[in-house]
């Protein structure tokens, strides 16, 4: 089974940030395996650091931002930078809880060094971190007077789910942790053990009652005990973010946990066992799912060359509800409907406005006022990538391209700017 | 279609018009449920105080040596002037708080709290905006999952960057009132802004999620665009950025769009170090944004309107080494309104049996407040709002009432159109002059009324070839004319004409009802002297007097060429729908 373009679209809006006319090009023709293949490639990525290091203050965080959504931009495999703000919604820490903006650095990073590698590694490092354990106050989790956040989260929402642990358990985990907290006389503030501080009495967790300690935690959840509810929630959430966040089936979530365990806990083998499934193909997945407004703004930067300056990327994110560090809640962003609010489509349309003009100056759409109407509806469709769009979007479009063509009040290059307007709220161009 | 010509060839050119009107017109997003909310609506501002505010140096006491020997340089020095009566003050930068409460409007809670006693920003702000405890679902504000609640027409509104989880709810019925001169349209687009059909396109019919996706951004791009009033020339606003929202919040209230909820910020109160002069300009721009939002909403709106102001958590007794003071408990709330009974709701807490921490013990739980709101000012369920029970606190003189009809300001209550106009306006049949009059004596003219008669039929799509020169394309009566000239409801006061300017007489009235239901016979007696047999309207005034949707101007009398008049033409359509409640 060879891939069509149409196909090839589908599977770069889902991999990458939508496929530029080159990049369908190169997978149209192929076969399901060697397209996933290509796409998965993962050689193109350097792990790039911002430069200089980034201080503490809360406007470091829009830098950071910046710098990153610049990476999704330009990446050379781009599927690195969908995992890592995979893990960043699954480690959902806050900027505005943990403060110092080179503690979210760090995570970040350790996103980069460890987020291609087995989970194993990762959740170690996220959980030790400086910044997770501010975030979920571990940082003053102590022997006698336990703090709950982080034993909660870490079953909840980092590998094994709600309903797959008790409130004992919950204790017991919080115990483990006690005294893995902070240095904060360093600058930033580091990961310290204070011996003192630890309960180093017998827990019972998971059935095993001995001398439980954080690292214990981890290898449990992760390799021990619990691997199969563990890989089966990373599994259940893989799937969502790159599948379908509305619909899933005991096999095909048992295939990519299993994918998960064969592959040392690694997500990338697990997202391409994904889109190696006929159920990534099926109809319901075309266009299934809502872009979240940043693949959206990185695919019409992608489109257009065009970049959002720092201070406006930070601030129409803010309305459209996607700032980088600052996920909604501990659980991170969601799917589908999270992005259908009436402020957020909004704070789209407004970024299509704003780069409607650099764009038209670009020559998006030059002449666009001396085709017929099919013609003009087929430059705007082929210019957001969707050249496959619905016949009722073909149909409106047309309608919209007449009712504004005949207005001679009206010039050119403002039909040109409109139908960059139009065409990126266009329900193609937003949904993947 | 098969149209092959370029722009250019359309642009002014012959048969341009007649080609554009021979396609199908896609319908607008039907906001026209925005109904206005009824005088017995309750609306409601919340203020939410942001960092903690220092609720004892907003309200103080007088001669207390405790007081003063714990907060040191950050004691307000009171006068008389500032006196709140019963050995209290309010702090100087609050001069109109302080008269609404001598006056009996404010409502005071000197020391509200939560039992999770939370010291964290994060925790605290998520509990009192979601009035929910650590552990339940946090996802949604209390005042959101109020609007979830109410039908598709109730909204809310935030002016505050729609940040505020408070408002939140799992439905998009918040629109963000934006800061900026614009909304959030995009301001090049005059096209777009003029009538939010940019989007109409958005139609799509690609799957349920995309026509989920283009119904939210047409109705958020059609309220947007209903909302331009705010930034209209004319609208002043004050340069203070918070003084600024809450007028914003006035004016949104008084636009009638069905906003009942709105959200505002005021942030800056976490005064760990050097408060003072922080925190008077903070209560500064609070005490003047209430005062420019109730001076900003019109007079008719002030009996239904409550605003209530919050903060996640008070602040320790005693002065800190920054000469601030650090977070602790025993916050201070506001219930302001005329439906308010106001007065220091419980005793002042003590200053000196505090809890171990050195913080004011609070004594009502902000749920109380809550949940007295939920029930006693906007009609729902405490407990099934929040999730818990608490128990209520004697909080109003009495339910919201204002003045008017279904938002309408301009009209009696207990006049004889009442009931249609609820109707009308709680099925977007009429949408009124303005959102706040309806002009009910005003005449009625044969534009208007081919629209409501249309909205009455449901909006139907489709429609014959417009024959009338005087019924330009994209008037407000455009498809509905020609709507009722595919149906034979009208033939034109001329071969090519329909006069939509022109006042609808009465019996023009009863003809077009008469014929959209299609032609029925009428039985009853003709009793009216002045409706004489064999005109065009005689078989339809008598229907009309059979089944009751008429009972003219005085017993004997219909008046057939006299006008109609906004009230009459929606009680006949009202009464023709069989009288229906709204």
């Amino acid at each position: 089974m060879t891939l069509t373009a149409a196909d090839a679209r589908h599977l770069l809006r889902r991999a990458a940030y939508g496929g530029l006319d080159h990049e369908v090009a190169a997978l149209t023709g192929l076969s399901r395996a060697a397209a996933v293949d290509s796409v998965m490639d993962t050689a193109g990525f350097v792990h790039a650091e911002l430069v200089p290091s980034v201080t503490k203050s809360s406007g470091e965080r829009r830098r950071l931002a910046h710098w990153w959504v610049e990476q999704m931009t330009t990446s050379s495999a781009p599927i690195t930078e969908r995992l890592f703000y995979f893990w960043h919604s699954h480690f959902a820490c806050s900027s505005d809880r943990v403060r110092d903006q080179r503690l979210m650095k760090h995570q970040h990073y350790a996103f980069r060094a460890y987020g291609l590698g087995g989970f194993h590694s990762l959740l170690r490092e996220i959980s030790f971190g400086a910044a997770m354990l501010i975030d979920l106050d571990n940082a003053s989790n102590v022997a006698g007077d336990e703090q709950e956040n982080f034993a909660r989260e870490l079953m909840e929402l980092y590998t094994i789910g709600n309903g797959s642990f008790s409130e004992d358990e919950v204790i017991s985990v919080a115990r483990a942790w006690t005294g893995h907290n902070l240095d904060t006389d360093a600058s930033p503030d580091e990961y310290a053990f204070y011996s003192d501080r630890h309960d180093k009495h017998d827990k019972t967790l998971f059935g095993i009652t001995k001398k439980w300690d954080a690292q214990d935690t981890i290898d449990e959840l992760v390799n021990g005990v619990r691997r199969d509810h563990t890989a089966w929630f990373l599994a259940t959430k893989l799937w969502a973010e790159f599948g379908d966040p509305s619909w899933a089936s005991g096999p095909l979530i048992t295939h990519i946990a299993d994918t998960l365990k064969a592959n040392d806990m690694k997500a990338l083998p697990a997202i391409e066992a994904i889109f190696l499934r006929d159920e990534f193909w099926a109809p319901e997945r075309r266009h299934g799912m809502v872009k979240p407004p940043l693949p959206w703004v990185v695919e019409l930067q992608r489109r257009t060359g065009i970049r959002l300056s720092e201070s406006r990327l930070d601030q129409r994110c803010d309305t459209m509800g996607q700032r980088l560090f600052l996920p909604p809640s501990v659980a991170g962003w969601g799917h589908n409907t999270a992005w259908l609010s009436g402020m957020s489509l909004l704070g789209r349309a407004r970024v299509a406005a704003e780069m409607s003009s650099d764009a038209q100056k670009a020559g998006f759409f030059a002449g666009l006022g001396d085709l017929p109407p099919d013609e003009a509806v087929d430059m705007i469709l082929e210019g957001f990538g969707v050249p496959d769009a619905s016949t009722g979007t073909r149909n409106v479009l047309e309608e919209w391209y007449i009712d504004a063509a005949i207005r001679d009040d009206l010039s050119d290059s403002w039909l040109e700017r409109e139908a960059f307007r139009v065409g990126a709220m266009l329900p193609e161009v937003n949904l993947a | 279609m098969t149209i092959t010509l370029s722009r250019r060839h359309f642009m002014g050119g012959a048969g341009a018009a007649g080609l554009v009107t021979a396609l199908p017109l896609t319908a607008l997003a039907d906001f026209a449920g925005a109904a206005p909310p009824d005088s017995t609506d309750g609306l409601l501002l919340t203020v939410f105080l942001r960092g903690g505010n220092d609720g004892l140096n907003t309200l103080g006491p007088f001669n207390s040596g405790t007081y003063n020997d714990q907060r040191l340089s950050l004691a307000i020095s009171p006068s008389s002037a500032t006196s709140a009566g019963s050995g209290l003050w309010f702090h100087p930068s609050l001069p109109y708080l302080r008269q609404r409460y001598l006056a009996g409007d404010v409502a005071v809670f000197p020391a509200v709290g939560e039992p999770g006693n939370d010291r964290s920003h994060f925790s605290s702000t998520t509990t009192w905006m979601t009035g929910r405890d650590i552990g339940a679902d946090r996802s949604t504000g209390w005042m959101g999952r109020w609007l979830d609640a109410q039908p598709d027409h109730v909204l809310g509104a935030s002016v505050d960057g729609g940040r505020a989880r408070q408002i939140r709810g799992e439905l998009s019925k918040v629109v963000a009132v934006s800061r900026s001169s614009s909304d959030l349209l995009p301001k090049q687009s005059q096209y777009a802004r003029g009538n939010a059909s940019m989007w109409r396109h958005t139609h799509g019919g690609l799957n349920d999620i995309g026509n989920e996706f283009g119904a939210v951004l047409r109705n958020a791009a059609e309220f947007s665009s209903r909302l331009s009033p705010l930034y209209g020339d004319g609208v002043s606003r004050s340069s203070n950025r918070f003084v600024a929202d809450l007028q914003r919040a006035a004016h949104v209230l008084n636009l009638g769009l069905g906003v009942r909820a709105v959200s505002a910020t005021l942030s800056g109160f976490d005064t760990h170090s050097a408060q003072a002069d922080r925190h008077s300009d903070l209560l500064s721009d609070l005490d003047q944004g209430l005062q420019g939002f109730f001076n900003g909403l019109l007079p008719a709106l002030r009996g239904q309107t409550t605003v209530l102001v919050v903060s996640e958590f008070g602040r320790r007794v005693r002065r800190n080494s920054s000469l601030g003071t650090d977070h602790g408990s025993g916050g201070m709330a506001f219930v302001i309104g005329s439906r308010v009974k106001g007065g220091l709701k419980t005793a002042y807490p003590s200053l000196t049996d505090l809890t171990s921490r050195g913080d004011l013990k609070y004594q009502t739980d902000f749920r109380s407040i809550y949940s007295t709101i939920a029930e006693d000012w906007l009609d729902d369920d405490g407990e099934r709002l929040l999730g818990t029970n608490h128990p209520s606190v004697d909080l109003f003189v009495g339910g919201p009432q204002g003045v008017g009809v279904a938002g309408f300001l301009d009209v009696d209550s207990a006049g004889y159109y009442a009931g249609a106009l609820r109707w009308s306006a709680a099925n977007g049949i009429v949408t009124g002059s303005t959102p706040t009059t309806f002009e009910p004596n005003r005449n009625m003219t044969r534009g208007e009324f081919a629209t409501v008669m249309w909205r009455a039929a449901g909006s139907p799509s489709g429609g014959g070839h417009n024959r009338f020169v005087d019924v330009p394309t994209g008037a407000f009566y455009d498809q509905a004319v020609r709507w009722m000239v595919a149906e034979g409801i009208t033939t034109g006061t001329a071969p090519n004409r329909f006069s939509p300017n022109d006042p609808l007489t009465r019996g023009q009235a009863a003809t077009f009802i008469w014929r959209w239901r299609g032609k029925p016979a009428g039985s009853a007696p003709q009793t009216f002297v002045d409706v004489a047999s064999g005109q065009f309207y005689t078989a339809a005034v008598g229907w009309m007097a059979a089944e009751g949707i008429t009972t003219g101007t005085s017993p004997n009398r219909f008046s057939p060429h006299d006008p109609v008049s906004r009230a009459q033409a929606i009680t006949f359509l009202w009464r023709d729908a069989g009288s229906p409640d709204a």
